[in-house]
């Protein structure tokens, strides 16, 4: 590698740009401050051009240059110039896409045999997110989203995409919600027919769909509501068995409990009805 | 294709194949063969064979016992626990057929038990290639307290044509031919399944049924009433040892698997509950439906044949069936061969 001057206006800093860096984490976003640019940028001499492979926002009068080096090479210095280990799944799939615009093969890179990322589908999921919206891949860059609930992400029809961009947008949902959301998104698909988040008519086909469980649980929901001091718990509806739950801070709290539980008897005879009338008693 | 391991070679299954002519090739192991349901692998591997199905005692568990020496299915049904209860694709066949014998042998002399290879595969899918019938069968015609039954989702019964049916017991997974034809790739169709069952009846073996699991769809009555229809349009009920009836469960894993493999699976859409043993399950009120439906279509036909119930809930038992069984030595004792 030598240092050497070159015009500018020949590099091009955008084809091997493959950062998507979590700016959640400090120190990791690859946009450098001017007191980070400490080394020139490197750049790569392949088949005639000069690609930028690193600090790619920055334009230099100097650069490390890489004589006649291989496409492979450069890709992988590319990934080493930046901590390797922190590479995330849609810089990932942007390398995969980086590789398949070079016409070479993506699991040839180091990355991908340090990393293991094996199978078909995993690989297919990878090269999907591609396909994704910003503010989509930034959520999955955030939360460090699996690729088990990748493969489950990018498995959903493209016209239901917009949905999900939606639901992180308005929600920024915590992940084990988001993958919840995802899983009913690909379950329910075949009853789902519109394209934008409304939480409403999602909430509308669980219930429809399974009417029977959703009839039950609202009404028992609606019958411990109408206890104030009482909170009433059940195992799924498994059995009838109810738990009763109060706490009493002084013996007037404790009064007032019991009180309920005398006073709000219907109550829980209505409950034991309804799990009568439906199979639960 | 099939596959020998070199340790198994000169063994039960690599001489029978020599005899009759089927091609197989000797591997160092299983890491050589590629993991796919089409291959089978005779390994030198031993392991027990016999153990008691692991109920829970949440539900309630019949204390059938299970015969393991394939581990794995050719068929790709949907539901299948095999998919995150093994870890190979490829079926797996212990050649130490001395010892399968032996552990019967011994199972027999505890007592009066049911016993049944159909747990980690389907009992006859492969028994063209793999003739379990004339290892198994000759032995439990030998005994007086093993009932052993065979059960698939196939109609490969050829073989059991020229065996002694005394003890034997064949049974067929059930479920309405458009389920079947989304859950049940691979499998024989229903009416395959109906006329090998009749074939065995006719020739004098005792035939069991398992309509399990039951899978819901908004027509779910219809679609169980006219398979029931047709069981009796078919089975003679003299011949029918026992009915089982269970809606679908598995452990929360499953659904993932079945969500990556399955997608079209009418599994999908459904909004479990996780049981008291940890299982996801259909909501019990949901479950008394397809149970009662059920039960009902069934009695219409069959009055005299043992229902019962696999992993439910005794107060299902209780309201369903009019009592509860009891724990699992309590339970065996109300099935026809223990009442002999």
């Amino acid at each position: 590698m030598i240092l050497t001057e070159i015009d500018s206006s020949k590099i091009d800093n955008v084809t091997f740009n493959w950062l998507f860096r979590n700016t959640s984490i400090p120190g990791t976003t690859g946009v450098l401050s001017d007191k980070d640019f400490t080394y020139p940028p490197v750049v790569a001499h392949i088949y005639d051009k000069y690609y930028q492979l690193n600090y790619f926002d920055k334009i230099s009068k100097n650069y490390f240059m890489l004589e006649k080096s291989s496409l492979y090479d450069a890709v992988n210095i590319s990934i080493n110039l930046y901590n390797a280990d922190l590479v995330n799944l849609v810089e990932l799939s942007n390398l995969m896409k980086l590789a398949d615009n070079f016409d070479i093969s993506y699991d040839k890179l180091d990355l991908f045999a340090k990393k293991s990322i094996e199978g078909s589908k995993n690989i297919e999921s990878i090269r999907a997110l591609d396909d994704l919206s910003e503010t989509i891949k930034r959520y999955i860059v955030q939360k460090n989203i699996s690729l088990k609930t990748i493969n489950i992400l990018t498995r959903i029809d493209n016209d239901k995409k917009k949905i999900i961009t939606e639901f992180i947008s308005g929600k920024n949902p915590s992940v084990s919600t988001f993958k919840k959301f995802l899983c009913f998104l690909y379950d329910y698909s075949k009853y789902i027919k519109i394209n934008n988040f409304d939480e409403g008519y999602f909430n509308s086909i669980l219930c429809s769909v399974n009417k029977i469980k959703y009839d039950v649980i609202n009404q028992f929901d609606k019958y411990k509501k109408q206890m104030r001091k009482i909170s009433i718990t059940n195992n799924n509806f498994e059995t009838s068995e109810l738990s009763f739950v109060f706490e009493a801070g002084d013996f007037k709290d404790y009064k007032a409990c019991i009180d309920e539980l005398n006073n709000k008897k219907d109550v829980v005879n209505k409950i034991y009805k309804l799990f009568e009338e439906n199979d639960i008693c | 294709m099939i596959f020998v391991e070199k340790e198994a070679y000169g063994g039960h299954y690599s001489r029978s194949f020599d005899k009759n002519g089927v091609l197989y090739q000797v591997v160092d192991s299983y890491r050589d063969i590629e993991d796919s349901k089409e291959n089978i692998l005779i390994t030198a591997s031993s392991d027990r064979y016999i153990h008691a199905c692991p109920g829970t005692k949440e539900y309630r568990c019949c204390n059938y016992h299970v015969l393991d020496i394939v581990h794995g299915c050719p068929y790709n049904c949907s539901y299948c626990i095999l998919q995150s209860y093994l870890d190979h694709d490829y079926v797996k066949v212990y050649d130490h057929v001395d010892e399968i014998r032996k552990e019967i042998f011994t199972l027999n002399k505890r007592g009066k038990f049911r016993l049944g290879s159909g747990e980690l595969s389907d009992s006859l899918a492969l028994d063209d290639t793999l003739k379990l019938t004339e290892t198994i069968i000759p032995v439990v015609n030998s005994l007086e307290n093993i009932q052993f039954e065979f059960k698939t989702k196939s109609a490969v019964v050829e073989r059991l044509f020229n065996l002694n049916p005394k003890n034997i017991v064949v049974s067929w997974s059930l479920n309405p031919q458009e389920i079947a034809n989304n859950e049940e790739k691979g499998a024989a169709c229903l009416e395959s399944r109906l006329l090998a069952a009749r074939l065995c009846q006719e020739y004098g073996y005792k035939i069991s049924l398992h309509l399990d699991p039951l899978i819901y769809d908004i027509d779910f009555p219809n679609n169980y009433s006219v398979l029931i229809e047709d069981i009796a349009r078919y089975l003679n009920e003299d011949m029918i040892e026992y009915i089982s009836v269970s809606s679908f469960r598995c452990m929360p894993g499953l659904i993932d698997i079945i969500r990556q493999y399955h997608p079209e699976s009418n599994l999908l859409s459904v909004d479990y509950i996780k049981g008291l043993d940890g299982k996801m399950r259909y909501f019990k009120t949901t479950r008394v439906y397809m149970l009662r439906c059920v039960i009902n279509e069934i009695k219409k036909y069959f009055n005299k044949t043992f229902i019962y119930f696999c992993m439910e809930h005794s107060s299902i038992w209780e309201k369903l069936l009019g009592d509860d069984p009891g724990d699992r030595i309590e339970f065996e004792k109300k099935f026809p061969w223990n009442k002999i």
